[in-house]
């Protein structure tokens, strides 16, 4: 086949079957891969607000004693400063990814960088919030423990130790979750991505 | 003022529908899906329409926005059943009959299916008629890469038509 004399035909091909709609809001919902992440960090965000806001009434709900409300609002506070932050990064991310009007290579590797320091935010997030829940369940604990009229004096070796592998293997649990939970929604378009530009970088 | 925007916008891509349609054709086999792929360009080029420097031609930025784009749907579609002579085609009926459509063009773009996605630009960009030199500003890679890439773009696409078909 000769490209050369293809391009006359090429160029004189007639582009009937594109509709360019009437009005920007005539067009469909967007199905790129990019704007489908957007829309589950846009509903991540606010059950993640919601969570956070639910653990500011977490000693009304579970009737903490108030004796406890200082060391539980100290470590609420700093999950509050924490989270603003996070959630202010997550927003720039949403704000940025899928622009693609820099070159190609330029645009997937920013695309492909965000992506990536984004599965980095989002699991450090998580795990950030592992000391924050530890403090707030053991507190939940201890003031149970003092209203049935017990110590910590009076807790068996075997429950201590009970107390130390259940806190252990259900914050792995939590890291597994939260890593498996960011590969499963930025992994396949993070891999895609680094397949392109292996592809585009490929030199000679 | 944002419809003034919007008309102007929607004014600029009906002018060059061409490179959507020519793109779309490229990285989509079925129709709908040709259909579904130049509304998410669209939907593209208008999100980043505020950042279109009007120094730079108006089709440099599409080619650059619509490829990006297409190369990063990475969407798994129905393929059609893989024969290179339209008329045995069977996946067809639905598309528009067109008595002008050249066959040796049905027959370029059904092979260009097989290519990879950088492959695809580096070919649309060719068939555009850009220069290395101006491919390599839009790919962001060097000229002699664009050089030694489109070479090798365009033998792989020779021996697929002539394995497949009975060449040209």
């Amino acid at each position: 086949m000769d490209f050369e004399a293809l391009k006359n035909k090429w160029n004189s091909e007639n582009p009937a079957e594109v509709n360019i709609p009437s009005t920007i809001a005539r067009l469909k919902k967007a199905q790129h891969p990019l704007e489908k992440l957007r829309r589950t960090m846009k509903n991540e965000c606010w059950s993640q607000l919601a969570a956070v806001l639910f653990a500011g009434a977490i000693p009304q709900v579970f009737g903490l004693s108030p004796a406890f409300y200082v060391v539980y609002y100290t470590a609420y506070s700093m999950l509050l400063v924490t989270s603003g932050y996070y959630f202010y990064e997550f927003y720039q991310f949403y704000k940025e990814v899928g622009l693609y009007h820099a070159d190609t290579h330029e645009s997937l590797w920013k695309i492909y960088y965000e992506l990536r320091l984004n599965m980095e935010r989002y699991q450090s997030f998580g795990f950030l919030l592992l000391p924050y829940f530890l403090v707030a369940t053991a507190l939940l604990g201890y003031d149970r423990l003092i209203s049935e009229g017990k110590t910590l004096q009076q807790i068996t070796s075997q429950q201590q130790v009970i107390i130390l592998l259940v806190t252990l293997f259900s914050t792995l649990l939590a890291i597994g979750a939260i890593v498996l939970w960011t590969r499963y929604v930025y992994g396949k378009t993070a891999r895609e991505i680094d397949g392109l530009l292996k592809e585009i970088k490929d030199e000679i | 003022m944002d419809n003034d925007k919007e008309s102007v916008f929607l004014k600029l891509v009906h002018q060059h529908k061409g490179i959507l349609h020519k793109v779309s054709k490229m990285y989509a086999d079925l129709p709908e899906n040709r259909e579904d792929l130049q509304q998410e360009i669209i939907i593209q080029l208008w999100k980043s329409f505020s950042l279109f420097e009007s120094k730079s031609e108006f089709s440099t930025w599409m080619y650059r926005v619509a490829i990006n784009t297409a190369i990063t749907y990475f969407r798994k579609e129905k393929k059609r059943t893989r024969t290179f002579a339209p008329e045995l085609s069977t996946d067809t009926a639905d598309e528009i009959y067109d008595a002008g459509r050249d066959e040796q063009l049905e027959i370029f773009y059904q092979a260009i299916q097989l290519l990879g996605p950088i492959e695809k630009a580096l070919m649309f960009y060719y068939m555009e008629g850009l220069s290395h030199k101006e491919t390599a500003l839009q790919l962001g890679i060097s000229e002699i890469n664009v050089r030694v890439k489109l070479s090798r773009t365009k033998e792989k696409l020779q021996n697929l038509i002539k394995k497949q078909s009975h060449g040209f």
